[in-house]
Formats: C-alpha cells, structure tokens, sequence
C-alpha cells in the first residue's frame, strides 16, 4: 500500500514545521509538501498530486474555505482536512459545504490528526463528535428553501392564513410589529397581491400553506 | 427754537395765529367800511340840515324882500307893515348915511333900478342879523332895515347836530355872522377863515373833514347863500369825535369781540390739537418703547379710517411683523431650524437677513454633526479596528504559537503524566486565548455577519446562564452589508444582552435578526424586571447603544415595564 501524500497549509513556518516533524514519524504518510498561501498551493497541486491536503482558515489572500472550493472541482481526488484555530459551527458548517473531508480544531490530539488523515484517505469524511455538535447547530438555521418565499415569510403566512393580529404574530415569533407588517407586505409584493385576503388566497393556490 | 416746541403747541400756535389774522383782517375791513359809512352818513346829514336851514334862511329873507316890494307898490301900506316886519322903513329923498346909527355905506350908485338888499350885521350893536332894503322911487329912494333873529334861531335849531353839532354864518368878510355855541363874545370879533368858508365862497357847495375856527377837526357842510347883495357862507358842522362816536364804541365792541374769539379760540385750538396730536404722542410712545426692543400691542380705533388710522395699522403690523420676526429668531437661537418665516416684502432686509442666518446657521450645524458623527464614527472604526487587530494577532498568531508549543510537547520525551497535566493547561491557555479573541472581535462576525455571530453568543449566553434564549436570525448566510453595520449591530445586541442577563432578571430572553431590501431589524425582548426609562442614569449601555444606531442613522426604540424590556432597532441599508 502506497503513503498517502500529505501538503501542509499554514501561513505560520513554526506550526508547519512542528506538524510536518509530527506527521513525518509515521510511515504510512509522506509529505509531498507545504505552503503558506492559496497560491503557492496550487503551484504544489499541479505537480505533487497530493491524496490529503491540511488547511488552515486564516491565510493572508484567499482563505483556506475559498481554497477548497475552488480546488475541488479542478482537483477532484485531492480531498481537504481544514486544521484550524476556528471553533465555530459556522465554519464547519461552510468547510463542510464547500467540500471539506473532515474538521479539526488545532489542539487536536496527535492520534487524532493521524486517523483524520486515515479515514479521509480512505474515503470517508472526519468528524468528531465536538465538530459534529457544532455542525448540527449551525445546519439548523442552514435550511434549504427555494421556494418563493423565505422561511420567516412562510411562518408569518402560516400564522396570518390562521388568524392572527400582527401582534399576535410577533409575539410569537419574537419580532417587532413592525417586522411582521414588513414581512407581510414582502410577501404581497412577492406574490404580486394587494391584501391579506388574496395573499391567502394565492398562497393557498399555490400550495404554499 | 421752532423745533424744540412740541407739535400740539404748535397746532395750537398756527390756529391762533391764523385766527388772528383773520379776526384782525375782518375787524379792519369792517371798521373801514363802518368808517366810511359813518362818515358818509354824518355829511349827509349835516347836507340835509344845512339845506334846511339855507331854505329857511332864504325864506326870511325873501319874505323881507316881498314885503319890501310891496310896500313899494304900495307905499300906502307902509306904515301898517313898519313894525311889524322892519325896525325901520321911510322914504328918503337923498341916499342916508346912517340911519338910526347904523352906517349904510350903500350910494345911490349902488342901487341903480334894483331893490338892494344888503347885509348890514356887523353895524348892530346887538349882533342881530340885521339887513338894509333899498329901492329907488322916482326921486326918492325907500331905505327899509330889518332885524332877522330868525336866522339865529333856525341856526340854533340844533335837531340833528348832537352835542357839538353847531351850524353859523359868516360873511365874506370872513367875519362870524351869528352866535358861536362855544365862544360868548362877540361874534364879529371871530375871524372864520376855514377850509370851508373859502370853498364855499369859491362856489363850492359840499362836505368835507376840516379844521373849524377853534383848531378843531369836525365834519363840515358849507355853501354859500347869495340873495341881492348879502353874501354869506353857512356852515354846520359837528365835532369830528363826536360823529365819529359809534366808530369808537364800535372799535371798543370790536376789541371786546376780539379778547372773547381769542379766548375761544385758545381754549378750542388747545383742545383740537390735543385730540390731533394724541394719537400721535400714542404712537410716539409706541416707537420709543419700539426703540428699546419692548414690543407692547398697538392699541387703537379700527374704524379711523384718516392717514393716522392707517398709519396706526401700519404700525400695528410692524408690530406683529416684528414679533413673528423676535418669535423666528428666538427659535433659531434655540436650534430650531425648521421655524418658518414669510417676509414682509421682497425689501424685507431683516426677514431675509434673518431666513439667510437661518440657512448658514442650519448649513453649520448639519455640518458639524456630519462632522461629529464623522469625528464619532472614526473613533469608534478606529476602537473597532484595534479590536480586530489584536483578535487577529491573538488568534492567529498567539494560537498558532501555542498550538506548536502544544505539538512539541506532545513529541516531547516526558513522563507522561507530567505530560498530560502540562497539555492540560496549555489547552486552557489555548482556550483562553480564544476566548479573549472573540471577546475583542468574534471572527464569525467577520466572516458570517452579525446574525451568526449574535447567535453564538446567545448560545454562550444560554450555556453560562439559567435564561431561556430564543433566537431567529433571518439575516442570509451571503450578505452584502457594510461591515460597520454588522458591527454596530453586534455591538448593540451585545449592550442589550448583557443588560438583560445583569439587570432584567429574565427567564426568558427573545431575540431576532431580520434582513430586508432596505433595512435591518434587530429585536430583543425579555420577561424581566424592566427599568424606568425616565429615571434611568442611562448607564453607558443604553447610551453607548443610542450612539451606535445614532452613528448608524437608525432608529432605536426602548419600552420597559415591570413585565419586562423590548428593544428595537432598526438600521437603514444603503
């Protein structure tokens, strides 16, 4: 079985340094090489054809998110573990989108870098239960709508279309009054209507409520 | 010196004056017209009772003179007729000299065929009136004298000659024929050269003012009377002030007159230009309490409808006009720059001097709280920066050190218990210095926006304290707004979180997020304890989140009661 070929990203030598003396100790890795930034990476991309690259967030010029979007498409095979000091769901949640294979915070374990690597080498994605925590959070509010109306417009559509006041509404959905007037003239611009009565009933035609 | 005298006084004057003169012109042309007729009707008057008497007097004579010739037709009669019409009648064969002492001094001569009468007065002793008939009869010659005291009667018959009136006879002598009223002598004795006597013995016949024979100014009628050989003059005359009298009551009653319309007419000039000038010292009182800035309401009669009434509304509406205009400046001095005010005229130099200072002042001051809020907004950009400088450096450049250290000391050869509890602490350290970083300036607020970054630490929040946090953030996950307002915005749920978690004694904390095309929403609301808006210091809190949406151009709307606080803000994009 081949070593699995490692680039190290960081804009900090000293960290580079200690996790390519850390990564180096094991045999089954070899590192084919490291860069401070996006573009010396690419550079690397080209001739190294790496199978796991390391990324830091935070790097002067694009950043390490951006980066894996942008290489996944040109580099298909090559997959990205993001190594960083973020510890938001945030993060994870757009590592994760833009094609990330797995998360790790920087204090990681030296183990768990190690079997990272492994299990992503090997096609499956990392994630620790922590990462995972703060991706599930985060993905809440990640909804996929695209429909013609947002979900915030659709509560307040819900809670009109059952007869509510507006300030029924925004209390419920802890809005202001005048948020609930706005979203409900959003929805009748959307929806080309001229009153709350034919928003419901367009809405209804629509299948939206 | 005219100057100094105040405008009723004045009026007054000119009133006086003009009345004056015009009482002064017509009592003169009155007097005048009176004097004339006076004088005209006393001439007259002395005419007609001189013509009388002339009549008279003729008739004496002429009765003398028919009788005479009577008797010479009829000599027979003589001596009937003797005493009773003449002291003295006889034929004479030769002229006499004198008869009964009185010397004839008449020659046949003189007579001729004539019946002669002459006038033989001044040879009676007596000082009557004496004449001398002659007549010549074949060769006598019929000498007759009479004595006339008529003629002194009808001269003293003094109807119509008043107190000095006098009328007399001189002869051409210039010698007085008949009683003086006011000299006892003998009248012969009296030469009578007046103005008069010699026009009338020049043939005149008319009146006239002359100096009679005692100096004395009277009103003189002469004329001369011519019968035969008498020739005399008469004159009746009346003392010129005698006549003249009623022209002096006349000037007395006139000057009487006069002192009453003088009187009169100061007492109404006084009044009248009192009632003239009082409006005027009104308003003179109104512009000199207007020269001092005192802006009374001008009192006055709208139904005046004169140049004073208009001139009162005029002032009436400087009054007003000036009043807006204090009203407009004061506003102005207070800062309020949206007072309105119309000027009088498009010559108003005031008004527009006053709307120009209002437009630089209102240009000044937008300018210096554009400027403030520039000078505001840099300093807090400036904090803001500095902020994410050393979250920066602590996050990547702090972490990253200590992330090494922490890799070094993994490969370290240690006891591996030692090991551990050194790890131990270095990944607090680690975590610390994150902490802190995110405490300085969240990286997520950078790179997610104010929505994901005011959700963490709501979850930060919900994790430290027993409040229930319940967060909608429909900010989208791509979001083009302004750092500085996801800054502001983060900043001011930051105050309003950590308000309610300190003071609110909440269990329950609501908060959203709302994006829309023009504005973004920010809204929070507790179930606490709430706080007086009204007594509350406003610690730096509340008014460091004023400052924000302020800086912001948003708006920021606080409600609290003892249910709990509402807080909303919103920011306008663009």
């Amino acid at each position: 079985m081949s070593k699995i070929r490692v680039i190290v990203v960081d804009d900090h030598q000293l960290f580079r340094e200690g996790i390519i003396s850390l990564l180096s100790k094991n045999d089954d890795l070899e590192i084919v090489g490291e860069a401070a930034s996006a573009e010396d990476l690419f550079g690397l991309l080209a001739s190294t054809s790496p199978n796991i690259v390391l990324i830091d967030i935070s790097m002067p010029g694009p950043n390490g998110l951006e980066v894996i979007e942008n290489a996944r498409s040109k580099y298909p095979d090559v997959k990205f573990i993001v190594l960083t000091m973020h510890a938001e769901g945030q993060y994870v949640v757009k590592a994760v989108r833009n094609g990330a294979y797995g998360y790790l915070i920087k204090n990681a374990d030296e183990n768990e870098l190690i079997s990272a690597i492994k299990n992503v080498a090997d096609g499956k994605k990392h994630f620790n239960s922590e990462i995972s925590q703060l991706m599930i959070g985060n993905m809440a509010i990640e909804g996929e709508s695209h429909k013609k109306l947002s979900d915030r417009e659709m509560e307040v559509l819900t809670l009109v279309s059952e007869g509510q006041t507006t300030k029924e509404i925004a209390d419920q959905l802890f809005v202001s009054a005048r948020t609930v007037e706005t979203h409900r003239v959003n929805m009748m611009k959307k929806l080309k209507v001229q009153n709350s009565a034919e928003l419901i009933k367009k809405a209804a035609h629509l299948k939206l409520i | 010196m005219l100057k100094q005298i105040n405008i009723g006084n004045k009026l007054a004057l000119i009133m006086i004056a003009l009345s004056l003169v015009v009482i002064a012109l017509l009592s003169t042309l009155f007097y005048v017209q009176f004097d004339t007729a006076l004088q005209e009707r006393v001439m007259l008057q002395l005419s007609s009772v001189k013509q009388l008497k002339i009549v008279k007097i003729k008739n004496e004579l002429t009765d003398r003179m028919s009788v005479f010739r009577d008797i010479l037709d009829n000599p027979a009669d003589a001596l009937i007729e003797q005493n009773q019409i003449f002291s003295h009648l006889q034929f004479y064969d030769s002229m006499p000299e004198s008869i009964m002492g009185l010397n004839l001094n008449t020659s046949s001569e003189d007579i001729g065929d004539r019946v002669v009468m002459k006038d033989i007065t001044p040879e009676n002793i007596d000082f009557e009136i004496t004449v001398a008939l002659f007549a010549k009869t074949d060769d006598k010659f019929l000498v007759a004298i009479a004595e006339i005291p008529e003629v002194q009667d009808i001269l003293l018959e003094r109807t119509g000659l008043g107190q000095t009136g006098e009328s007399y006879i001189v002869g051409s002598d210039y010698k007085l024929k008949t009683k003086s009223r006011f000299f006892t002598q003998n009248p012969r004795s009296i030469e009578v050269k007046t103005v008069g006597v010699l026009r009338a013995l020049a043939g005149k016949s008319e009146e006239d003012l002359i100096l009679d024979y005692r100096g004395m100014e009277v009103f003189s009628s002469y004329e001369k009377i011519e019968m035969s050989d008498i020739k005399w003059v008469i004159l009746t005359e009346i003392n010129h002030q005698e006549a003249l009298f009623p022209l002096e009551q006349l000037r007395r009653n006139l000057i009487y007159i006069l002192i009453i319309i003088l009187v009169f007419v100061l007492v109404v000039s006084y009044f009248l230009s009192r009632m003239i000038v009082s409006p005027i010292i009104t308003m003179e009182k109104n512009l000199m309490d207007m020269s001092k800035g005192i802006l009374n309401k001008v009192i006055h009669s709208d139904n005046r409808q004169d140049e004073i009434g208009r001139m009162f509304r005029a002032l009436e509406k400087l009054v007003i006009a000036l009043q807006e205009t204090v009203v407009f400046a004061g506003e102005i001095g207070a800062g309020n720059f949206n007072a309105e005010y119309k000027p009088l005229s498009d010559e108003d130099k005031m008004g527009t001097a006053l709307i120009q200072m209002k437009e630089k002042l209102r240009a000044f001051k937008e300018n210096e709280e554009r400027l403030l809020k520039e000078n505001q907004r840099s300093i807090l950009n400036g904090e803001e920066k500095e902020r994410s400088r050393l979250s920066k450096e602590m996050h990547d450049g702090l972490g990253p050190l200590l992330t090494t250290l922490r890799m070094n000391l993994q490969a370290a050869d240690l006891n591996e218990k030692t090991k551990y509890a050194i790890l131990e602490r270095l990944d607090e350290t680690i975590g610390e210095v994150r902490r802190m970083s995110n405490n300085l300036m969240p990286n997520v607020l950078v790179d997610f926006g104010a929505g994901e970054a005011i959700g963490n630490l709501l979850k930060q929040i919900e994790e430290n304290f027993s409040i229930r946090v319940l967060y909608k953030n429909d900010m989208p996950a791509e979001s083009d707004i302004d750092d500085a307002i996801h800054i502001a915005l983060y900043r001011i749920a930051q105050e309003s979180i950590n308000n309610a978690i300190k003071h609110s004694k909440a269990t329950e904390l609501k908060v959203s997020m709302s994006e829309f095309e023009d504005h973004v929403g920010f809204f929070i609301s507790d179930n606490g304890v709430g706080f007086d808006q009204d007594q509350s210091t406003e610690g730096n809190g509340i008014r460091n989140m004023k400052e924000r949406v302020k800086l912001a151009n948003g708006t920021i709307d606080i409600r609290s009661n003892k249910k709990g606080t509402t807080i909303e803000v919103e920011i306008p994009l663009s």
